[in-house]
């Protein structure tokens, strides 16, 4: 019992920070210019954010391409190391992933 | 006397925002200012609307950006009268338009607490200037 309890919080803990990288990572390189980490998230949508990240973030550093700040750390050993994370972390929480705090009519989520 | 005027400027700026509550008049105002629109779309039930309102719009550095770059207009989803592209399935949502009534970027669904929204807000400044640079 005691053995599933503690690869059950060893579980938890990998993804827990698994998830955290991600966020540090963009707390990092892009809240001075994007805000918030969930608010940069949910400029995108979930597929928007995978096809940005496609083929080593092609599509991210084209978007960037008018800023030299930017265009900078997406070539850095740092982001090439924890591309995988923020781009998990972007999608979990995307625009149509992330908890909307609104009302829809029936109820206020 | 025009020292006064400088000095209260930023006061002027952050004051409590003059919210319009009708479409057209918040069109032929934008077009008179050459600004963009801001759309607070809200409900009589919506919970999250009134934290937005007393928890966001209070505060001196949205109200400044707001009343410095946008011509505030509020619409209830069910009583005001409005074109249907700003139908919204949530409410609090909030939609940017040009002086035109044309949605320039993306609206902003639900609460978002001050910091957040004024970074949506600043998003919504720089891709009007945008927009606006290539429609001239």
């Amino acid at each position: 019992m005691k053995k599933i309890a503690l690869l059950f919080i060893t579980i938890v803990s990998i993804g827990y920070s698994y998830s955290a990288k991600g966020m540090v990572t963009y707390k990092k390189l892009c809240y001075s210019c994007h805000g918030p980490a969930f608010k940069g998230a949910a400029m995108m949508e979930s597929h928007e954010w995978r096809s940005l990240f496609a083929n080593k973030a092609t599509g991210l550093k084209a978007l960037h391409e008018n800023s030299q700040k930017a265009i900078e750390r997406l070539n850095s050993s740092y982001f090439n190391r924890r591309a995988q994370a923020l781009e998990n972390f972007l999608i979990n929480n995307a625009r149509d992933k992330g908890i909307v705090r609104g009302c829809d009519g029936l109820n206020c989520g | 006397m025009k020292k006064i005027l400088l000095l209260s400027l930023p006061l002027l700026l952050s004051a409590r925002i003059e919210w319009l509550n009708s479409y057209t008049e918040a069109i032929k105002k934008a077009q008179t200012a050459n600004r963009p629109i801001l759309v607070f779309i809200e409900s009589e039930y919506c919970s999250w609307c009134k934290k937005m309102k007393r928890e966001v719009f209070t505060k001196t550095e949205i109200q400044r950006i707001i009343n410095g770059n946008f011509i505030p207009l509020k619409l209830d989803k069910d009583r005001s009268s409005y074109p249907k592209e700003l139908s919204v399935k949530l409410v609090p949502t909030t939609i940017f338009l040009t002086p035109e009534g044309k949605k320039f970027t993306r609206s902003v669904l639900g609460y978002w607490e001050p910091k957040s929204y004024g970074s949506f807000l600043s998003d919504a400044i720089r891709r009007y200037k945008k927009f606006s640079s290539k429609v001239q």
